[in-house]
């Protein structure tokens, strides 16, 4: 109750309710995240440009699905708002298109990087001098933007995906360069976390806010 | 000039608290300002929002809105979104400026009830 007096607790709930609420948007992010962790292996098995075409139509599928369950279900549940147009709304919105353009430039990168090669390649050897300067600076990128996104919407477990990601990144690569990793186990396990969080809170959403008749 | 929210006499009937006198009771009642807290952050909201936001009951939420309503602090839309019924709410100017009102009596009136309550043994 005390938080109705604070003007700046409400404009957040009101961000929370929806954008965060109903567990889609981890859904989204969990889905994604494995098919990072996975793309190597389609990679061995497609080559680089249909494994390209693959993913960004997987990506594409996600983000329509997203809409469309949030338009036919989330909506009718947790009702209609319009929030006003403020500069700092406006800043807000700005900021989070240019981190989800950078995300999405990082995922297309990630894609047309080139691979170690040949998942049956025998020349592979552990390489322990490779510099994890960009993993590092991806981890503190991921860590920094998400602890953004957390700040700003009150949503305290954006700070722990974001770093749980990074760190996951950073150890599939490791792995990979060290002991030959093709599939991305850590970030597989990073995006299955963030899978069961968003289906836990779709599922507690789904009951929490039951269909409204006005 | 002594102001008018510090103690100026010797009955000591004024010490700041006048200025809960003068808060607006329609907006006093929690229910109410929760409801006008919530429309003062947003443009418009539908009623099922209003519900979830204030987690009031619809009944509830009905009365208190027509309360509004008639103090014309809100604006009630009816219309349709295809064929389900839509209430769209709106903060007035009127209610907009009551509400900022309110906030600034209120903190008015609680900065002036600085001070450490009496013990009792």
């Amino acid at each position: 109750m005390s938080q109705i007096y604070d003007l700046s607790q409400v404009k957040r709930r009101n961000l929370q309710l929806i954008a965060f609420e109903d567990g889609l948007f981890d859904l989204l992010l969990g889905s994604v995240y494995m098919a990072l962790a996975i793309y190597p292996v389609t990679r061995e098995l497609l080559g680089p440009i249909l494994n390209l075409v693959l993913y960004l139509g997987w990506l594409a599928l996600l983000v329509v699905g997203q809409l469309l369950i949030r338009y036919f279900v989330s909506k009718p549940r947790i009702g209609y708002v319009r929030l006003r147009n403020t500069l700092a709304m406006r800043l807000l919105f700005i900021i989070t298109i240019v981190m989800v353009l950078v995300t999405f430039g990082l995922v297309l990168v990630t894609l047309l990087s080139p691979g170690l090669g040949s998942a049956s390649d025998v020349t592979f050897a552990p390489n322990p001098d490779r510099s994890y300067l960009v993993e590092l600076i991806t981890l503190l990128v991921l860590g920094a933007f998400f602890s953004f996104l957390g700040y700003m919407f009150g949503v305290r477990r954006l700070y722990f995906y974001g770093w749980m990601v990074g760190l996951a990144y950073l150890f599939s690569v490791y792995m990979e360069h060290n002991a030959g990793w093709i599939f991305f186990f850590p970030q597989a396990i990073a995006a299955g976390v963030i899978l069961v969080i968003g289906f836990v809170l779709l599922l507690r959403f789904l009951q929490n806010y039951p269909l409204h008749g006005e | 000039m002594e102001s008018k929210n510090k103690v100026t006499n010797e009955t000591g009937n004024d010490h700041g608290l006048r200025e809960l006198a003068q808060v607006d009771r329609l907006i006093h009642e929690p229910a109410r300002l929760m409801i006008l807290m919530v429309l003062y952050t947003v443009d418009l909201a539908d009623f099922t929002y209003l519900i979830n936001a204030t987690e009031l009951t619809d009944g509830n939420l009905s009365s208190h809105l027509a309360k509004l309503e008639a103090a014309n602090y809100v604006e009630i839309e009816k219309g349709y979104e295809g064929k389900r019924p839509r209430t769209l709410l709106r903060l007035t100017e009127e209610g907009r400026l009551a509400v900022e009102s309110y906030r600034s009596t209120m903190q008015q009136a609680l900065q002036n009830m600085k001070g450490e309550p009496d013990k009792c043994a």
